[in-house]
């Protein structure tokens, strides 16, 4: 029954391609693509995964540090390099999230992108412009408290390997993420004036 | 279009990195499963020991078998679900024998037991090993 169906709904779905017109730029935006409560849900969860990756690399980057290049508190000074069940238990939460997150951050950033490119429309989205302006005040607080902290330490004179490479692996994922949206903006200006 | 593809890809390859050197710190998911294993051995062996101890305040010898001793707790191993080997050392001490999955004579090592006879701070080879106890009241 589908079989015989099958053949005669063919042709309908190989003719639409050949008769759409490319998505292209300035022109008016048909009111097929303009932007939906679908965009919006995916940017939000894009933001989300996007929070969850980011804290896992740093969290995760931190353990590495303590493993590789301990500091002078009482605990590295006892424990030296070994770690006790509580730290590894944490280290395994860390890499469940990281192992959870990358996906789910690669498929709906992968997607935003796309459809960004597709429909310049959507730069104009209200959600997508909240949540890059939200993450930049959020990457900018943490770059803000992580100079802050390094001023502090240099004043009081205790800077050590280990609490230098924490602000630099802190810094570099925050900063990255705070680079690379301000472009976006950037963009998203130059489109519209 | 393409080079955001290529970020994700090398995005993918740093957090693969992270992944396979916390795996080798955190443990491999498959000897967690043993040292689970190992874990649940040696808290029966001191589950059975308190018995051992309760039996002997009782009866002042140590029990000829531990079915002898008519208690609830499991004397089954986890993975076999075999008894375990019960030998006894005149006058005052005793073996509990199994087949152990890991060797923990080097993270053993790294407790403190505080000076405690406890089972679960006892060194085991990998294989068939016997664990020493004295009884604590003498």
């Amino acid at each position: 029954m589908d079989n015989s169906a099958l053949p005669n709904q063919n042709p309908i779905p190989t003719a639409v391609p050949q008769s759409l017109p490319p998505p292209l730029t300035n022109q008016p935006v048909a009111k097929s693509s303009s932007p939906t409560m679908w965009d919006a849900f995916e940017h939000i969860l894009m933001f989300i995964s996007l929070y969850v990756l980011a804290t896992a690399i740093v969290l995760i980057l931190n353990f590495f540090i303590d493993k590789w290049f301990p500091g002078v508190n009482v605990q590295s000074y006892s424990y030296g390099n070994s770690f006790n069940d509580f730290q590894v238990t944490l280290l395994r939460g860390y890499l469940a999230s990281l192992i959870v997150s990358y996906p789910l951050f690669s498929f709906f950033f992968l997607s935003t992108t796309k459809r960004t490119m597709q429909n310049p429309a959507l730069r104009n989205l209200k959600a997508r412009k909240s949540l890059i302006y939200f993450t930049l005040v959020i990457t900018f607080i943490i770059m803000l408290i992580n100079v802050i902290s390094l001023v502090f330490k240099l004043l009081s004179g205790d800077v050590t390997t280990n609490f230098v490479l924490h602000l630099i692996a802190l810094s570099l994922v925050s900063g990255f993420i705070f680079v690379y949206y301000l472009f976006q903006v950037r963009e998203d200006r130059k489109i519209n004036v | 279009m393409f080079k955001y593809y290529i970020s994700i890809v090398l995005l993918g390859i740093f957090v693969l990195a992270l992944i396979v050197e916390g795996i080798i710190i955190a443990g491999s998911p498959i000897s967690q499963k043993d040292i689970q294993l190992d874990n649940n051995r040696l808290q029966a062996f001191e589950n059975i020991k308190y018995q051992i101890e309760n039996y002997y305040r009782t009866s002042h010898k140590l029990p000829a078998s531990l079915v002898e001793m008519s208690s609830s707790i499991n004397m089954q191993d986890p993975e076999t679900k075999t008894g375990f080997d019960y030998k006894i050392i005149p006058p005052y001490s005793y073996q509990l024998c199994t087949i152990f999955s890991t060797d923990n004579s080097k993270t053993a090592a790294n407790y403190n037991n505080y000076g405690l006879d406890s089972a679960l701070y006892k060194t085991h080879k990998k294989g068939y090993d016997c664990v020493t106890f004295k009884l604590s009241m003498l």
